[in-house]
């Protein structure tokens, strides 16, 4: 499972995470929330795994929020997989809505900002392109 | 959600089968409105909100099981949003599961609960159960913590031994006339060193203090050692005669042990072992001649002090000169 505590999710977040979500006056005890702790790393690398290996099957070598989606339904995690797939398309309108408010400016500007918008490492137009063609194909084998 | 089939087999009471029906009728209500509320804030964010889980954590996790694996850009951030899902879930479940039972903090065992209850949770049950077993090592704390909660008590009770050692350093000399019978031949040297240190600290304070009860020890011994141990010449005449009629020896000793802790008793074995006495149960009636006159040497001693009323520094010189004849007795060992 985890190799140590700098794999595990800070427990402060998911402390708050788990307040957010709950009324005012429940109370979780630190066993809960150090057991929480554990099961949420456990997810991401059950649902990352899975979906790694739906793209070695596919013979692709990047994974993306498509995979992921399709990992939760095969894993009957349905109401899962209907709420990111709408976050993954509102996540890409909004990236189209940045890119078209850029394309009056520069060049450079237009890197920065996605640079920006990828969490501050800056991206080759190319592989770009490439992410945009494959989540083209992606949305469009569902539909068959 | 499908109804577990196991679930409702395995239980074959009706009332655990509706309570079961029932938790799990709540957790699926619970679980709608969830889904409702997650949908209209995906909806409304346009996938720009901030996450309160660390992105780079996240890629941590997912790099520790698939190193190999390259991942797009917006997939950490996609995989980060979904666990909070995660989480937001499952403490929802387990909120429910806390209701179910009537209370308003959430523990541990509702985790597992909301877990097992949860047919697409399964692949968690590991996590549960591993969780469980590092759960048994907390009172491991707790013993830890009890156990410094004992030594500090230890640590406070320190400190009245050496008021009784001080206590014993007073009472020392009207012990060494008695004589008990008891003796060890193994440890005469290191009771003997004991008793000349003791001895010349406790005549030093004698000679200072106690100058009148000096006189009274003169014609019996038993009478000055009670004196000296309560302290009121009247009351200790008294208790003397009472003392001397009940087996003085057993009831000084029980008076030790009420008044004082442990090592009160510890000084009470170690000192009425004078090795001068050994001798006497050991050698012939021929040693013991010696020996008398060595006692008599110390009482005449004693006169000379008390009569003369010699200063402190020619008091020191004459206990010098009685350990001297104390260390004679060690050396008729070897004969």
């Amino acid at each position: 499972m985890t190799n140590g505590q700098d794999n595990l999710l800070p427990i402060a977040n998911v402390g708050r995470i788990m307040k957010d979500g709950l009324p005012p006056q429940a109370k979780i005890s630190k066993r809960a929330k150090e057991t929480i702790q554990e099961c949420a790393t456990e997810f991401i690398s059950f649902v990352t795994g899975e979906a790694s290996e739906r793209c070695r099957r596919e013979r692709r070598k990047t994974v993306n929020g498509d995979d992921v989606c399709h990992a939760m339904r095969s894993l009957g995690l349905d109401h899962y997989a209907d709420a990111m797939h709408r976050y993954l398309q509102r996540y890409r309108e909004g990236e189209e809505l940045a890119a078209s408010l850029n394309s009056s400016s520069s060049a450079a500007a237009a890197a920065a900002a996605a640079g920006s918008r990828g969490g501050g490492a800056i991206q080759i137009d190319v592989r770009a392109e490439l992410s945009i063609f494959r989540s083209g194909n992606n949305q469009g084998r569902p539909n068959n | 959600m499908p109804i577990p089939e196991k679930d409702g087999v395995e239980d074959n009471q009706e009332d655990d089968t509706f309570s079961r029906l029932q938790l799990l009728a709540q957790q699926r209500h619970a679980m709608e409105k969830f889904w409702r509320m997650s949908q209209e804030q995906i909806e409304e964010s346009a996938g720009n909100e901030e996450l309160i889980l660390p992105i780079s954590r996240v890629k941590n996790i997912i790099h520790a099981k698939e190193g190999g694996m390259m991942l797009s850009a917006d997939t950490p951030a996609f995989v980060t949003k979904l666990c909070e899902l995660f989480v937001q879930e499952l403490i929802l479940r387990a909120w429910v599961c806390a209701n179910s039972h009537n209370r308003e903090i959430i523990l541990g065992t509702d985790i597992a609960e909301a877990i097992t209850t949860t047919e697409s949770y399964h692949f968690l049950a590991n996590v549960v159960h591993g969780h469980q077993a590092l759960g048994s090592n907390i009172p491991e704390i707790g013993v830890s913590a009890w156990k410094r909660h004992k030594l500090d008590e230890m640590t406070s009770l320190c400190h009245p031994p050496q008021a009784v050692q001080v206590t014993d350093l007073a009472n020392h000399p009207p012990n060494i006339p008695v004589c008990p019978p008891i003796g060890q031949s193994g440890t005469q040297h290191t009771t003997s060193t004991h008793v000349l240190m003791m001895q010349g600290e406790s005549i030093h304070k004698a000679s200072k203090e106690k100058s009148p009860l000096k006189e009274v020890m003169v014609p019996t011994n038993k009478v000055g050692m009670t004196n000296s141990s309560y302290g009121v010449p009247n009351g200790g005449g008294a208790t003397s005669s009472k003392v001397v009629i009940d087996s003085p020896k057993g009831e000084t000793a029980q008076v030790f042990s009420s008044q004082h802790a442990c090592p009160s008793l510890e000084d009470n074995y170690v000192i009425p072992i004078p090795a001068g006495h050994g001798d006497s149960f050991r050698t012939l009636d021929e040693a013991n001649i010696p020996q008398l006159h060595q006692e008599q040497k110390n009482f005449i001693s004693q006169d000379a002090i008390v009569g003369e009323n010699i200063p402190l520094n020619e008091s020191l010189e004459k206990s010098k000169h009685k350990d001297e004849d104390l260390l004679f007795p060690d050396k008729d060992l070897p004969e």
